[in-house]
């Protein structure tokens, strides 16, 4: 018998969840009821006013900010939310920052994400829609040059690679430049010049019965630039994104932070703020109480183990525990609740899963059937202690 | 090709994954270490007892899988290893697999080694070898993770992994 089938799992290896490695993790927010709540309601009220999300999520490490992003995402996804009269267009993006990112890099980064495919696939369903796709092209972007650029994309081989190029920012040589009939580099009026490209390419989506919404995540990265130019440029580039006008590009940022002063500064000055909202600053906090921590640990167990076997199990091995607890004792439970309530910083997400996984492999180590409070008091000061 | 989160090594790529370890002052979680033969790396720039006591001092959780010791050499890093309460021992007579693993708290600092060399000395200054070490940036977190979770996990509760050593840290 393996670790899996010992402990009952339900298709997985272990205790562990991740929707980077498994997508179905997605649908999973355990003992968070409140903020859960909050966050969605938040979400569906961008869809209203300012008519789609801009939201900024922080937290300490472990405290599941990732998590967060792919819950919402599953949720964008799995519901009809009656605000939203498009199809969410959800897309992840890890950003990466160095000393000298400036907004180019992120304007790169974020245009990559969607990529030229997607991007060249709905001026192609424009146009067979459209009886003249050179007026729809100016009317969605307001401006000629990303109006030719974008019709370029619709051409394959090396124009369509070279409008490509353009619209990621990148500076092209004059005689690129007339071969896609434009006059100059996007970007060579600043940085929002490059949000109205992007914010252009949101309005194409739109047209297309889509809706944009970037989950960026890791935006502690921003902390990593250094020259004063730079951050200038991704501050500015920021604002322009909050913008009321923006109404067709979304994003919800994750950041490292354990307080909103301790985030990259060009994420909370001022303007930023006043154009996000402070309802759209969500903490992500760790589990608050003991009791958090119960209903997070008998969530993930009711989740992850098969409750149908592990009945079976408890009934014909005559365990004497509960099935709410399995496979822990309902001591041994309540000692690891105790332990990870004690100092409320370490009651995080991560720290539990873990504790809950070296639990079952030290049980596992002794061909024991259940985790008795021993163990938990030999793993459980090593993590919260 | 260059790419940000990986990067191939040909010159004592075990060497270079302790170095870094052993240098890098940044908030670490845990180290994997998984080779079939170990030794003490006495006489090396990262020996296996500065490994340890780097992890014992900063609280790194540490697991080691490795083959029963047959030869002298590997008995004495065992012994080095038991006296370590930051350290997890496993042995796994199967264990054909080398791979290193350091987890940090911010998780685009973590870094793993996936390649040919044992965690001896022969490994780092005779045999030629070949790894690939992998940053937890972009596409390299994904794969960190899958590693992690394969030695964390995976490789630990198979049912041929014994448990030799559990680890002992005390309460702060």
């Amino acid at each position: 018998m393996d670790f899996k089938e010992w402990f009952c799992l339900k298709g997985r290896e272990s205790f562990t969840i991740d929707p980077k490695v498994n997508p179905d993790d997605a649908k999973f927010y355990f003992g968070r009821e409140e903020i859960k709540n909050r966050i969605k309601a938040q979400l569906r009220r961008s869809f209203v006013e300012p008519g789609v999300p801009k939201m900024v999520i922080y937290g300490s490490f472990g405290s599941g900010k990732t998590q967060t992003l792919f819950h919402l995402e599953h949720y964008l996804q799995n519901n009809q939310l009656e605000a939203c009269r498009q199809t969410p267009k959800t897309l992840h993006l890890d950003l990466e920052m160095h000393s000298r990112s400036d907004h180019k890099s992120w304007h790169l980064q974020l245009i990559e994400t969607l990529g030229k495919s997607e991007v060249s696939s709905w001026i192609d369903r424009l146009f067979s829609r459209t009886q003249n796709l050179d007026a729809e092209l100016k009317n969605i972007f307001g401006n000629i040059n990303m109006a030719e650029a974008a019709k370029n994309l619709r051409v394959g081989g090396d124009i369509g690679l070279l409008a490509w190029r353009w619209f990621c920012g990148y500076e092209l040589k004059p005689n690129e430049l007339e071969r896609l009939n434009v006059t100059r580099s996007l970007g060579d009026l600043g940085a929002g010049d490059m949000v109205n490209a992007l914010v252009g390419i949101g309005r194409l989506a739109e047209r297309n019965d889509e809706k944009i919404i970037f989950l960026m995540d890791e935006a502690e990265q921003f902390k990593n630039v250094k020259t004063g130019d730079a951050t200038e440029s991704l501050h500015t580039y920021l604002r322009k994104l909050a913008e009321p006008s923006n109404s067709s590009v979304g994003f919800i940022i994750a950041s490292y932070a354990l307080t909103l002063d301790d985030m990259a500064e060009l994420l909370v000055r001022a303007d930023v703020r006043t154009r996000l909202g402070e309802n759209n600053f969500v903490e992500i906090p760790p589990l608050p109480s003991i009791r958090d921590v119960q209903i997070f640990l008998k969530e993930l167990l009711a989740e992850l183990v098969d409750q149908d076997k592990a009945e079976q199990k408890i009934q014909s091995e005559s365990l004497g525990v509960s099935l709410e607890t399995y496979p822990f004792t309902a001591e041994a439970f309540d000692m690891l609740c105790e332990f990870a309530s004690q100092d409320p910083i370490k009651a995080l997400p991560r720290n539990l899963i873990k504790a809950v996984n070296e639990c079952a492999i030290s049980t596992w180590d002794e061909r024991k059937p259940i985790i008795e409070p021993n163990i938990v008091n030999e793993i459980a000061p090593l993590i919260f202690g | 090709m260059q790419l940000e989160y990986a990067e191939i090594v040909t010159s004592r790529p075990v060497e270079k994954f302790l170095l870094k370890f052993y240098l890098c002052d940044i908030p670490m979680q845990s180290l994997i270490l998984i080779s079939p033969f170990v030794s003490t790396l006495e006489a090396t720039r990262v020996t296996l007892d500065k490994v340890c006591k780097k992890a014992t001092e900063r609280r790194i959780f540490t697991y080691i899988i490795t083959r029963a010791p047959k030869e002298e050499y590997h008995q004495q890093a065992i012994d080095t290893l038991m006296s370590y309460d930051s350290v997890e021992l496993r042995f796994n007579e199967s264990l054909h697999a080398k791979l290193y693993v350091c987890l940090c708290q911010d998780e685009s600092q973590s870094f793993a080694l996936l390649g040919s060399a044992n965690l001896t000395r022969t490994s780092i200054e005779k045999n030629i070898e070949i790894a690939m070490m992998i940053y937890g940036k972009d596409r390299g977190r994904e794969i960190l993770r899958e590693l992690s979770r394969w030695g964390l996990e995976r490789l630990r509760t198979l049912n041929e992994t014994k448990l030799v050593k559990k680890m002992k840290l005390q309460r702060r």
